[in-house]
């Protein structure tokens, strides 16, 4: 080796000139090369240039955890259709390369969903999680927390995962954020209205019917009574007995929690026996509930819920929406929405990590990342020139996010009424 | 004010008995027209048919195909649920159920087989036809009132349904000689066919009968809301539990077990919230079946 040296010759005046070209080239070079492989792509305006600094090329696997067999299995669908609209737009725009790996919760089933999303997380590698239902979520916390994986509870989400270490409430909390404002329009629209009826599910919701609409209905409705909540089963299609009650009790009016199918048989069977007094639910499960409740369902009823209107002209949502129904010929709903959300927030806190230059695998990192940002842009609300916004409080990990009071109409299609506010009575305009 | 749950009293409540009396009677005709239809199976082949879900759920698809994607009148899509539903409980019974026995199979191995079809059917169904539920529209439902009091033409006309059905197939099995063959097999297999009754044919008969009745069944709950792959599963299951109540011993006793067990559901309306009723149904099938192990209507041909 030392022989071949000198047979070249190097002198020092050359290795030494050698090295400053190769120092110009870097200082001059590498910024040049780094601009030069920035992507523009249809995420750009919200989220910034891709590109190797954003995490391009990067390879990672979400986790779905949702209900894609059994009574659910349309919602399952369509939420994995949202996630995977965004993992490709991210994709295009220079984003991280995010693949999607699925879990059949069987519509909620505990054993299900810990056990597929533990397979998951050994044998697919996943780094992350989306999650939809009540009990089948709130199972997995001990899990994702043990395991350091990022998760968005973007389905059927609950105020028990408020404060769970790796959980990120990405939609407005089932019942409880709706709620007051919800109960304060019915208060508004039906003045007359006197006597509500409570209606729930024992999973979910329960703070709602036991403790915010019992405070909030006699304050805006002039002295109101509320009658005693009734609960019903989950998956329940046969709801004549407590219509029975309800028609004894002669109620003015309903504040429901009733989610999934269930509450298109119950309005439906409601409007059949006659009773046409106002609804207010906080979910709608499109498009079965409007397909089982029939013309039912553009009968009196309203929903109070960070409601999704695919019409809604904010560019963000406009591309969502176009994108959507090119890829699956129809327009996405509310489900589809939260997931595509969720997926290009997981993404954006990816490229962020990366242009701190940090590793997103790390532990911890991605929960840092949004700590230090945790606004989105939102597919709700906004305006014709401006998306929506969603802001994560980083102490208990709940969203905060626009809300609407909305008509069903024929269809299940939603007419916005009015505008509320997590925990308030004021109502704003539409 | 709390919704009316104490003792019955006139006025509102008086309203709220016979609203409950109309209803329990609607659903407790439609949980003995099923209890019938899995009592006929079950007390004839001894076969623990749970796959009768899947056939409910076909006879659902039947008319949705027949009346919605082909848009014939829904009394052809009537007709379609009743001959999908009767070909297909004959083809698992001819296909699997058959050829199980023959090998020898233990009770617990068909029951098994029986819930593996149900399962993989119903996926299959889901695939075929997607997770969304379909919707066949077209029946003129109208609320009917008598006073407050309220009931549907479409539930009324089920209710008819499923009362005829009923007398029909007792009159079936009680008058004529199908039936006398059927009542024979039941009892004793062997001897009938030592005597020439041939008891495949006759098993091939009862799952006919049996899953075009719950075909019935499905029809009118896929008119009155939407049909979709996993229907079957709590009806077919509310009526296995009607036909221990009832007792397996006639189809009298399988038809009155569905009818308490549809009717207690509801009418527990008057004491107990919704989500109880089902709680006081179980406990009045786990007494009944400690206390009259037979169930309500004792077997006229012993056990």
């Amino acid at each position: 080796m030392t022989r071949r040296l000198t047979d070249h010759q190097v002198s020092r005046r050359g290795v030494l000139m050698g090295m400053g070209a190769i120092a110009s080239m870097g200082v001059l070079g590498f910024p040049a090369l780094g601009f030069a492989q920035e992507v523009d792509g249809p995420l750009t305006p919200w989220f910034g240039k891709g590109g190797p600094k954003a995490g391009a090329g990067l390879k990672w696997t979400h986790g779905l955890n949702l209900a894609l067999t059994g009574t659910g299995a349309a919602i399952g669908q369509v939420m994995s259709q949202g996630s995977q609209v965004a993992t490709n737009l991210i994709r295009e725009s220079g984003g991280p390369d995010i693949k999607l790996a699925l879990n059949d919760h069987q519509g909620g089933l505990v054993p299900a969903s810990v056990t597929g999303v533990r397979r998951m997380i050994s044998q697919e590698g996943i780094k992350s999680l989306g999650t939809s239902y009540g009990p089948a979520s709130e199972a997995l916390f001990p899990l994702v927390a043990n395991s350091n994986i990022t998760t968005f509870w973007s389905g059927g989400a609950g105020p028990g995962g408020l404060n769970k270490p790796n959980v990120w409430i990405t939609m407005a909390l089932f019942a409880l954020d709706p709620a007051t404002g919800g109960i304060a329009y019915l208060a508004k629209r039906f003045p007359e209205a006197k006597r509500l009826a409570l209606i729930g599910q024992q999973e979910n919701g329960i703070g709602a019917i036991k403790g915010i609409a019992p405070k909030v209905w006699p304050q805006v409705s002039n002295g109101g009574t509320v009658l005693d909540a009734e609960y019903v089963n989950i998956g329940t299609t046969d709801f004549s007995s407590l219509i029975a009650r309800l028609k004894s009790a002669k109620a003015d009016a309903i504040f429901s929690t009733i989610y999934g199918n269930d509450q298109g048989y119950f309005i439906r069977q409601l409007r059949d026996a006659g009773v046409n007094i106002p609804i207010m639910s906080i979910d709608l499960a499109t498009p079965t509930v409007p397909d089982i409740a029939g013309d039912a369902v553009a009968n009196n009823c309203f929903l109070a819920v960070d409601g999704y209107l695919p019409e809604n002209p904010n560019p963000y949502n406009k591309l969502f929406v176009n994108t959507y129904k090119s890829k699956y010929g129809t327009n996405p709903d509310y489900f589809a929405a939260n997931f595509f959300e969720a997926t290009n927030i997981l993404g954006a806190l990816i490229s962020r990590a990366v242009a701190a230059g940090k590793n997103p695998e790390d532990a911890g990192v991605l929960s840092e990342v949004m700590a230090a940002n945790s606004s989105f842009p939102s597919v709700y609300g906004g305006s014709v020139t401006e998306p929506g916004q969603m802001k994560f409080n980083v102490e208990d990990h709940s969203v905060t996010k626009p809300i609407g009071v909305f008509e069903i109409g024929q269809k299940g299609v939603l007419k916005k009424v009015a505008t509320i506010t997590k925990g308030s009575t004021d109502i704003g305009a539409a | 004010m709390p919704l009316p749950t104490g003792p019955f009293i006139l006025g509102e409540t008086m309203t709220q008995l016979i609203q409950l009396i109309t209803f329990g009677i609607v659903q407790g005709l439609t949980y003995a027209l099923l209890a019938s239809s899995f009592w006929i199976i079950y007390s004839t082949t001894r076969t623990f048919h749970l796959a009768h879900s899947l056939t409910y759920a076909i006879a659902g698809y039947a008319v949705y195909v027949v009346s919605v994607q082909l848009a014939m009148p829904l009394w052809i899509g009537l007709l379609a649920s009743l001959l999908c539903s009767a070909l297909a409980g004959c083809a698992i019974e001819f296909l699997l159920y058959d050829k199980l026995r023959k090998r020898g199979s233990t009770v617990l191995g068909i029951f098994l087989s029986s819930l593996g079809v149900a399962a993989a059917g119903t996926a299959l169904l889901q695939l075929i036809f997607g997770p969304m539920v379909k919707q066949v529209p077209g029946f003129p439902n109208a609320t009917l009132s008598m006073g407050e009091v309220t009931v549907t033409t479409l539930q009324l006309t089920g209710s008819a349904a499923a009362l005829v059905t009923i007398a029909a197939l007792y009159v079936l099995l009680t008058f004529t000689s199908i039936g006398n063959a059927v009542t024979a097999v039941r009892t004793n297999p062997r001897l009938s066919m030592a005597v020439g009754i041939r008891v495949e044919s006759v098993s091939l008969l009862v799952f006919a009968i049996g899953s075009a009745m719950a075909g019935l069944a499905a029809y009118f709950e896929t008119i009155s809301f939407v049909a979709y792959p996993t229907m079957g599963l709590q009806p077919v299951m509310f009526g296995v539990i009607a036909v221990f109540l009832g007792g397996i011993g006639s189809v009298k006793g399988a038809a009155l077990g569905g009818f308490v067990l549809g009717f207690l559901l509801v009418f527990s309306g008057l004491f107990l919230s919704q989500n109880l009723g089902v709680i006081l149904v179980f406990a009045v099938l786990l007494v009944i079946v400690v206390f009259r192990p037979d169930g309500l209507v004792r077997s006229p041909i012993g056990r």
